[in-house]
């Protein structure tokens, strides 16, 4: 079985900032595996540093593929990540934004297209898939930014508060999504606080059992 | 390499996307980038229209020529030696020796015009010998009526039938005009009132010029009479200082041209540092390579900056034809031609690049951080 692991990472966000993660190491199988805890415990830290986007100071992080967290390749084929603030081309279109996602991961024109129209369909983006992403509601765009994240069909998926927000409906919507992913034997992280998202079937790790709270939020101060 | 091309295109796509979007952005650069070439451009097309006007008057004027007069006047013991200057003899051995005896004379034609009096010593027959042979003795140099036409002159009361001929050759550097060459001794009371004898020193080597100059003048002082020398030295002196100042206004000016694009593209990379710190961010979270990133940053900067600077060029040329236009046609040299200043071109493109290189520095910065320290 596939895993996405770390071993004894240590990362702090500056040389003066308290360590968020000194000497822990994690393993994540296929599957939906949500990542609880306070705020600032270190759940989107991790997330960062499996998608590549932070560099731990020491300790190693392995992709399901053996790639380097930091290989574009990684990036761009393998790994999808949603952000808390959704992180979307303000001045772009929704189906811009999903079709950026879809070229820059090498897929081929027809699929990026039949992938954009399903995912608008499903997430009940089609009405606004010309709009800019700037002019969407807070839900919409959250929508639109997880049909990105979605789009790739990525082994590894790190999703961060994907639900944060969102009424009953639309976090039904994103749990259906979630479920098919599932499905395709995908490694799926979800930073939560959402207790809507415990109805799907996953696997939890509760980082209040080893993280000491306040020097995280003492690291994010 | 086709998911390379396929990043690139979506990228290259991506920044005409945005041009269209945020159309005031580019239009900054493209406005800073154009205002700043083309007075540039057009300060150095200026310095080297000086110069060719300069280059140009020395080629007329022969830039190893040393024209000197001497006065003669009627109670001189030189009146009519019919020979150069004896003192002057010497200084064959440095070139060609010319002379002719320009007369206090005009000479008067049928139609009404007038025209100057030489008279040539045998010792400028030889230069002189083509012309003399085709069209005989009196020669009546015009640049208006047709070659080889006999004219009738008038010269002191005196009638002469002249050939018509072209200036041309040494007569060319003496006159501009109208003028008569006689043989001397043919009007002998006309050259006893006395004459110019005007005496063109064409030295073997530029180099010689000067010394041929300080020669005539000692030659002259120790003579104790008075002679007038013409030479392109002065001319030569100011091509020299000009040149000079060129290439210090051209790398001032393209050296300023570069750094001012620097600081107001870097100013404007600074201010939007946010929001491009955003999109960089955003593209290498998507697993786009720093480099391309950073390539396709410079590539925009340059795309906009060279698209002024050309435009300024075009502008410069089109609006210099238009003023050579409005001269009038032939009236006088065609303006300047990208050969002519491809220097200063050049100079301004590798420094407004530089320029260009210098403002993405913001961009290297952005690119230096984690992804995960600027999106969240």
């Amino acid at each position: 079985m596939k895993t996405l692991d770390c071993s004894k990472i240590a990362f702090a966000y500056s040389h003066n900032a308290p360590a968020v993660f000194d000497g822990h190491s994690f393993s994540f199988g296929q599957g939906i595996n949500l990542l609880k805890g306070y705020s600032g415990c270190g759940k989107t830290t991790l997330l960062k540093i499996f998608a590549g986007y932070l560099k731990v100071q020491s300790g190693s992080v392995s992709t399901p593929s053996g790639r380097s967290p930091f290989s574009p390749e990684y990036q761009r084929r393998e790994m999808s990540f949603l952000f808390q603030q959704f992180n979307l081309l303000p001045l772009a279109t929704v189906q811009r934004n999903l079709e950026l996602a879809g070229e820059l991961a090498g897929l081929k024109h027809s699929l990026i297209k039949e992938r954009a129209n399903y995912w608008s369909e499903k997430l009940g983006l089609a009405p606004v898939a010309h709009r800019k992403a700037k002019n969407l509601s807070g839900g919409q765009q959250q929508r639109a930014a997880i049909a990105r994240a979605l789009i790739k069909g990525a082994q590894v998926l790190l999703l961060d508060e994907p639900t944060s927000g969102l009424d009953d409906l639309n976090t039904r919507l994103i749990v259906k999504a979630l479920e098919n992913m599932v499905e395709r034997e995908c490694i799926c992280l979800i930073c939560t606080h959402d207790s809507r998202l415990e109805k799907l079937p996953h696997e939890i790790t509760d980082f209040n059992c080893f993280l000491p709270v306040e020097r995280h939020l003492l690291a994010l101060a | 390499m086709k998911l390379l091309i396929s990043i690139v295109s979506y990228l290259l796509k991506d920044i005409f996307w945005r041009w269209r979007e945020q159309p005031g952005n580019v239009l900054t650069r493209f406005t800073v980038a154009y205002a700043l070439v083309l007075p540039s451009l057009a300060l150095l097309g200026t310095f080297v229209l000086m110069a060719e006007n300069l280059e140009t008057r020395l080629k007329r004027s022969g830039i190893d020529t040393l024209f000197v007069t001497q006065h003669i006047s009627a109670a001189s013991d030189d009146v009519a030696s019919g020979q150069i200057h004896p003192r002057m003899d010497p200084l064959k051995r440095y070139g060609t020796v010319f002379q002719l005896l320009q007369l206090f004379v005009s000479a008067k034609t049928p139609h009404g015009s007038m025209a100057r009096v030489a008279a040539y010593p045998d010792s400028t027959l030889s230069a002189l010998s083509g012309l003399i042979t085709r069209h005989g003795p009196i020669l009546f140099f015009s640049d208006t009526l047709p070659v080889g036409m006999p004219i009738r002159t008038e010269i002191d009361n005196h009638f002469f039938t002249a050939r018509v001929c072209r200036l041309d050759g040494l007569v060319e550097k003496f006159f501009q005009g109208n003028v008569v060459l006689v043989p001397e001794g043919m009007l002998p009371r006309v050259e006893n009132r006395g004459f110019s004898r005007v005496m063109m020193l064409k030295a073997n080597h530029i180099d010689e010029i000067a010394a041929l100059q300080r020669a005539v003048q000692l030659t002259a002082k120790l003579d104790d009479t008075k002679v007038y020398v013409r030479s392109s030295l002065k001319l030569l002196a100011d091509l020299n200082t000009l040149k000079s100042k060129q290439v210090r206004w051209r790398f001032g000016l393209a050296g300023a041209s570069g750094g001012v694009l620097a600081l107001v593209l870097g100013t404007l990379a600074v201010l939007e540092y946010q929001q491009r710190s955003y999109v960089i961010a955003l593209l290498r979270s998507f697993g786009v390579r720093r480099s391309v990133v950073y390539a396709m940053q410079l590539f925009e900067n340059a795309l906009i900056v060279n698209g002024a600077g050309i435009a300024a060029y075009f502008t410069l040329t089109l609006t210099q034809s238009a003023l050579y236009r409005s001269f009038g046609a032939g009236s006088i040299a065609s303006g300047l031609s990208s050969d002519q200043m491809s220097a200063e071109i050049v100079m301004i493109f590798v420094c407004i690049n530089i320029g260009v290189l210098l403002s993405t520095l913001p961009a290297l910065h952005v690119l230096r951080k984690d992804i995960g320290t600027i999106l969240s």
